[in-house]
């Protein structure tokens, strides 16, 4: 296929960004039947979206050539849809594909998120018994797909003194929030209690100097 | 309709291809990597520079470590924020600790029968090679079988064993922290000069050695001589692996699965003003709830790398009473 011009791009990309007006949009999903190149950035597009936003499934399997081919090989009888097809296509052709690409998306990213990890399954954890917790939901793992995860990034000050700013602990309080002093004492509390734990498991679980760099900064000296 | 036979189609193809990512785990060699792991941090001479990254921030830490006379020494620098060292040393290098032991598979001292080795506790998975700090690692990873802990993706050097990166990943593949080195240099030979602290009047942490603890049942479990705490839920695979009685006011005490580990703390005299809170930190989460004995209120505190519902279920299942009752 030709290399698509950058007007169909731009107008792709605006699509992408939900910034695209009707024409555009019209123009995007014509070129997108007949140019593969294209169909092909859309896809990439998509996929980096949705990385972005975690929401990609344990396996990217590509449903969208064998849906096209059967929806290519339906035949759409019924007279009502004969007219409905008369005014969509090729527009509503593309409109049902994704649709059905998305639909098949979402559910084997909730079977996969049933069977790898509840990890706060709260009603779950409340029911289990402390006996019978060593055979709880053994079999259930599906192995997660294999793409290292990012780490949750939040806003990143970039101001003088940036890197010395630590992300504070988050505190969920199960009363009114309390004053300044009262959180800066919670904070020292449980800064001890977090080097307290730091110091044993450093020296009797696995992970070496791991405990070390999680250490917050205002308790790691002595 | 020819699109419900699609879709019929389509789970299946996801079905065999999830279904053969399963199979290519092979437990075995996991098994030995992690062995290997927990011997190698220990036994091997190595400098470097690590990240360590949460929630949006980033540190960089050096690590200098050497064995001499059979004892392991090591220095950490923080290369950002202010100057902090943290100094170990004179830990016998033989010393396998009750997290090395569970990692090779054995449970010293557990009396009840009911633990399993790690494999009981997560799917292991070896997910093929990668590079990190110019070294070729074995990429492997640890599915959490309940709900209790914690996933990891762990890299560790093919040559040595040596741990290289780990990702503890939470719930819905939510990466939590990540240590990773930049660069090593394994089996340098290391002078003195680098394992004491650059100045005097710096931050530094100095961790003596400690004896050697491998047993499981040596710990003191009274807040005071009349009174006892015990938790009465512990998640399953964690075991006992130490305690300290900080000061005269806490009573703690360490559990591990070889991988995670949380501390319970007992706290006789907590601060007045310190309400109930939870708190999280990357993946370290505090859970404190308040318990009346007798009269007298008591902090429980469980610090730890665990979800934040076990931290909590922990908490509460701790009772105390009169001395005595943590040694049944």
């Amino acid at each position: 296929m030709s290399q698509p011009d950058n007007n169909v791009r731009e107008s792709l990309s605006a699509l992408m960004d939900g910034e695209a007006n009707e024409l555009e949009a019209r123009r995007v999903l014509h070129a997108l039947s007949t140019d593969t190149q294209l169909r092909d950035s859309w896809h990439r597009y998509q996929m980096a979206s949705q990385a972005m936003r975690r929401e990609l499934p344990v396996q990217l399997v590509d449903f969208s050539s064998q849906i096209s081919a059967a929806l290519e090989a339906e035949k759409l009888s019924t007279g009502a849809l004969d007219t409905v097809k008369k005014f969509l296509s090729p527009v509503g052709r593309a409109a049902i594909a994704a649709s059905v690409a998305v639909i098949a998306i979402v559910a084997s990213q909730h079977l996969y998120f049933n069977a790898a990890t509840s990890d706060l399954g709260g009603d779950a954890l409340a029911e289990a018994t402390p006996g019978a917790s060593g055979e709880y939901r053994a079999e259930y793992q599906l192995p997660a797909g294999f793409q290292a995860p990012m780490v949750s990034a939040r806003n990143v000050s970039t101001g003088a003194g940036a890197s010395a700013n630590e992300p504070r602990a988050l505190l969920v309080l199960d009363q009114p929030r309390p004053d300044a002093l009262t959180e800066r004492q919670i904070e020292h509390y449980l800064n001890q209690m977090m080097q307290a734990h730091t110091e044993q498991a450093s020296l009797n679980s696995s992970q070496g100097m791991l405990p070390f760099a999680r250490l917050p900064q205002q308790q790691d000296g002595r | 309709m020819r699109l419900q036979r699609w879709f019929a189609v389509a789970a299946m193809v996801f079905c065999v291809v999830a279904g053969s990512t399963w199979a290519a785990g092979d437990k075995n060699s996991v098994e030995g990597l992690l062995a290997q792991m927990a011997e190698a941090g220990r036994a091997l001479n190595y400098r470097g520079t690590f990240t360590y990254e949460y929630g949006g921030a980033l540190k960089a830490i050096r690590i200098v470590h050497g064995v001499k006379n059979g004892r392991e020494f090591e220095r950490l620098v923080h290369l950002n924020g202010t100057h902090r060292e943290i100094i170990r040393q004179g830990n016998a290098v033989d010393c396998r600790r009750i997290g090395d032991l569970l990692l090779r598979g054995e449970a010293p001292g557990v009396r009840d029968g009911t633990y399993r080795p790690l494999a009981g506790y997560y799917n292991l998975f070896h997910r093929g090679e990668d590079r990190i700090a110019n070294r070729q690692i074995t990429v492997i990873h640890l599915v959490p079988r309940d709900e209790f802990r914690y996933g990891y993706i762990a890299g560790l050097d093919a040559q040595t064993g040596l741990l290289m990166q780990l990702i503890l990943v939470g719930n819905g593949d939510r990466a939590l922290e990540r240590f990773q080195y930049t660069d090593i240099e394994i089996g340098a030979e290391i002078s003195e000069a680098e394992l004491i602290a650059a100045e005097a009047n710096q931050s530094v942490a100095e961790l003596d050695g400690r004896p050697c603890n491998t047993r499981t049942t040596d710990v003191a479990t009274q807040v005071s001589p009349e009174v006892a705490w015990r938790g009465n839920w512990i998640p399953p695979g964690f075991v006992r692996a130490g305690g300290a009685d900080s000061g005269n006011r806490t009573q703690s005490a360490l559990y591990t699965d070889g991988l995670a580990a949380f501390s319970i703390f007992v706290d006789a005299k907590p601060p007045p003003g310190v309400p109930v809170v939870q708190a999280q930190r990357g993946a370290t989460v505090a859970h404190m709830s308040r318990v009346t004995f007798a009269g007298q209120p008591y902090n429980i505190c469980v610090v730890g790398e665990i979800p934040k519902l076990t931290a909590q279920r922990i908490a509460e299942s701790v009772q105390l009473g009169p001395s005595g009752i943590g040694n049944d």
